[in-house]
Order: structure tokens, then C-alpha cells, then sequence
């Protein structure tokens, strides 16, 4: 399964962060470094396994926790309605 | 009928009235900003405060006119009304419901919630060494990311005092400018007052948990059916029955109410919050740092423009994000920081250290 961010979210990058703008629901929100990897390949061509190995490759780390970070970025992305349905 | 000027920024305002409070609550308030012939630069707004008017009292400007029926609310209402007039007028700077000081050449700003001792802390400061720009404005020009100072009268609440009072502390120098039975307005001596700096640290007030529960008394002019339909999601008590509708919210609601008003053109005549529990401050203070962006977006929490704004109302999006951009760039050389207040002798020595270093 792949993943596509809402074109019409703005994204704005600020020094290491990412700023995203949802201008239905009128919010902001900021990602993190790790988050916004993961953004980055909301594209429809990345897994969720791509993406994990995309993370670890990133941040050079062999930690077991990337997939449970990976999938918490996901589901906060999801539950912001900020990915297409 | 009188005419007061005054210099606001990059406008100048005229106030025409022929009510004597009136003029005597601005004079108290905003002296320091008395236009001087020489520098009438600027677009200027025009300010008419009248009593004779079919018997009613009114306010007007160029763009709208606002009849008031009770003529001792008349200073208050003139005093709000114009304020915000201006300041959705104001294009050189963004200006913060925030604290502002100097430390040499370093600016400080502080922004807080109503009631949360931004002016104890800022006058606590100046107690300390630093020099006041303003208890209740930070304003960034936009041109140039530098403090300007904001020098009104600070309103001092019987809390302020009772702190001051623990620490047998005296209270900067400063000569009384208007004194009410709930607070009391006063200017500090020149010697006190800085001038423009840059910024260098900003710190966000961290609220208090139990502050996303205060309640606030409002208090309308009046409250037509839609406007009640609208509210009733937010008012935990229902308006009193007899004179001014009063009912109370959440002061996390205060932004649908602002909206909701602004949107039918009643006016809030009073918001009284409660103060934070004196035993938040009695803690050890600390302090984590904030990134920029982060910093940014908290900050503009408290953009005193508000959505009439000429800056927010002509960036290219049209609403407030636009400015986030512009306050980060700003933000660049400044150190930011969340601060949770504790013992106000330990959180000025705190914000004392950081501007040294």
C-alpha cells in the first residue's frame, strides 16, 4: 500500500522543519525531521516498508523503532486528514 | 470640542471629541504618543467621539459609525473601539500581545495570556536593569526586525502589587495616570523607558493546565437572536436577564466570540478574565528551547491585528499564515524559548542570565 499527500496542503520549509498548511481546516502544522521524510514519500510510490528503509537510510540509524515511528507519522498524518482518501 | 494627535507606528490618529473623559482616558493612556507638528508623517485616521447626537453619544471613523446609548461607557468604547481601529491600520510593524524590554542593546520579548504576570515580570525586570518598551505590545517592524517601543501606561492589578509587596519590593519610579477601584494606571520615569533594539530573546509563557479551564465574564452591548444562536455553544452560564448581557466562557473560546461579534458588529464591552492561581508562580521556573517555526506560530497566537488586519487581509493567501514567513525571517538572530514562570525573584534572574549570555 502507497501513500499520497493532499495536493492542496502548502507545504513551506523552515530551517530543518516543515510547515504544512491545510487551508480547508484552516490549521498549520509543523513536522519534524522525521516526519518530513516521511511526507516526502507520500508520492504513490513508496511502501511502508520503503519507507522505513528510506528513514533508517536518512538518519543512519539501525534502531527497531523506525517502523513504529514511521507508522505513528502515518497515522497522525491520517488522522489530519492530510493524505487522500 | 478638543483635538488630541497622536503618533501610532507609520499612521497618526486625530481625535475630535467634546466629552472631557473621554479626552482625559487617552491623554492618561497614550501621552507619550502625542504627535509633535514636526512629525506628521504617515497616513493619518480620524477619530470623531461626539455627545450631541440626537441625544445619543457616538463614534466615528471613515468607515463606520457606532452609536452608544449609555454615555459613561463612552471613554471605554471610544478607547476599544479606535485601538483596534488602528491597529488593523498599522503596516510597518506586527505587533504582539507581549511584554517588550532591553538589556543594552538586546530586546526582550515576552508573550503571555491575559493574567498570566506579564506585567509583574516585565516591571520586576525593570526593577532588575532592564528598560521597558511596553508591558503589553512587542512590535516588530517589518522593514527593519527591530523592537519599537510602545510606551502606554501600564495597568497594574492588585496581584502585581501583593507580589511586589512578598518580595518587600518597591516598584520602579513612576507617577500615577489614572487610579480605579480594580487597577491602577501608571507611567514609569523616562530614565525607566527604552528605546528601539533588536530582539534577541523571546520567550513564551507557558500556561498553566488548569488555564485551559478559566473562565472569563463577558459582557456585550447587546445580544441579537443569530449572535445568541452562535454563542449558546460556548457560554456556560446563559446572559443575565436585566441590563448588559453577561454570561461566562472558557477563555479558550475567546476567539469564536471575538469572531462571531466582529462578524455582526456587536461590541464586547468587557472581558474580565480570572487571574492564574498565585501557586503557579511559586515553582522553579524553567526554561526549553523552541525552534523558529515553532516559535513563530505560537507568537502570532497573540497578533494583536487581528483578521481585519491590512497585513493579513492583502498577503497573498489572506489570512494570517501569510505572516508566518516574514515573523520566522524575523526570528532568525533571536533565541526562543518556552517558559514555565515560578518564583518571579528566580525567573528574572533566569531571563537575566540568558541576556547576558
Amino acid at each position: 500500500m502507497t501513500y499520497v499527500s493532499r495536493k492542496d496542503v502548502r507545504a513551506t520549509e523552515v530551517e530543518q522543519e516543515l510547515m504544512l498548511h491545510d487551508p480547508i481546516a484552516k490549521k498549520v502544522y509543523v513536522l519534524n525531521p522525521t516526519a518530513r521524510v516521511i511526507w516526502s514519500l507520500c508520492d504513490g510510490a513508496h511502501t511502508q516498508t520503503q519507507m522505513n528503509e528510506a528513514v533508517r537510510s536518512h538518519f543512519q540509524t539501525t534502531t527497531l523503532d523506525v517502523s513504529q515511528d514511521v507508522q505513528n507519522a502515518l497515522n497522525w498524518l491520517r488522522d489530519y486528514q492530510l493524505l487522500e482518501q | 470640542m478638543k483635538i488630541q494627535k497622536y503618533r501610532f507606528f507609520d499612521h497618526y490618529i486625530e481625535l475630535r471629541s467634546d466629552h472631557a473623559e473621554t479626552l482625559t482616558l487617552m491623554e492618561a493612556m497614550f501621552r507619550r504618543f502625542a504627535l509633535t507638528e514636526q512629525d506628521k508623517k504617515g497616513d493619518k485616521l480620524r477619530y470623531d467621539v461626539l455627545t450631541q447626537i440626537g441625544g445619543k453619544s457616538g463614534i466615528h471613523t471613515h468607515d463606520f459609525c457606532h452609536i452608544v446609548d449609555n454615555t459613561s461607557l463612552l471613554p471605554a468604547l471610544a478607547h476599544g473601539i479606535i485601538l483596534r481601529h488602528f491597529l488593523a491600520h498599522i503596516r510597518s510593524h506586527l505587533l504582539f500581545h507581549a511584554a517588550a524590554l532591553s538589556h543594552g542593546k538586546k530586546g526582550v520579548i515576552i508573550a503571555a495570556d491575559s493574567g498570566c504576570g506579564k506585567t509583574t515580570l516585565a516591571l520586576a525586570l525593570v526593577r532588575k536593569g532592564f528598560k521597558l518598551l511596553s508591558d503589553e505590545t512587542a512590535a516588530l517592524n517589518l522593514s527593519t526586525g527591530t523592537l519599537t517601543p510602545y510606551p502606554r501606561c501600564l495597568w497594574i492589578r492588585a496581584g502585581t502589587r501583593r507580589v511586589f509587596q512578598d518580595f518587600a519590593w518597591d516598584f520602579p519610579t513612576h507617577d500615577i495616570a489614572i487610579k480605579t477601584q480594580e487597577r491602577t494606571a501608571i507611567h514609569l520615569s523616562s530614565t525607566l523607558m527604552g528605546n528601539t533594539c533588536q530582539p534577541f530573546c523571546l520567550f513564551m509563557i507557558q500556561r498553566p493546565k488548569q488555564a485551559d479551564e478559566r473562565l472569563c465574564n463577558i459582557t456585550l452591548e447587546s445580544l441579537p437572536q443569530n449572535l445568541s444562536k452562535q454563542l449558546q455553544q460556548i457560554w456556560i452560564t446563559p446572559p443575565t436577564q436585566y441590563g448588559f448581557p453577561t454570561f461566562k466562557i472558557k477563555e479558550a473560546d475567546l476567539n469564536i466570540l471575538y469572531n462571531a461579534c466582529d462578524a455582526q458588529g456587536i461590541l464586547v464591552l468587557d472581558v474580565n478574565e480570572t487571574a492564574v492561581d498565585p501557586t503557579y508562580y511559586k515553582q522553579t521556573p524553567q526554561i526549553t528551547a523552541m525552534s523558529k517555526l515553532t516559535a513563530a506560530i505560537s507568537l502570532l497566537r497573540y497578533f494583536l491585528g487581528g483578521a481585519q488586519s491590512v497585513l493579513v487581509q492583502e498577503n497573498e493567501q489572506g489570512n494570517a499564515v501569510g505572516l508566518i514567513q516574514p515573523l520566522v525571517k524575523m526570528l532568525k538572530q533571536v533565541n526562543c524559548y518556552q517558559l514555565t514562570p515560578g518564583r518571579l525573584d528566580h525567573t528574572v534572574e533566569m531571563i537575566n542570565d540568558l541576556c547576558q549570555s
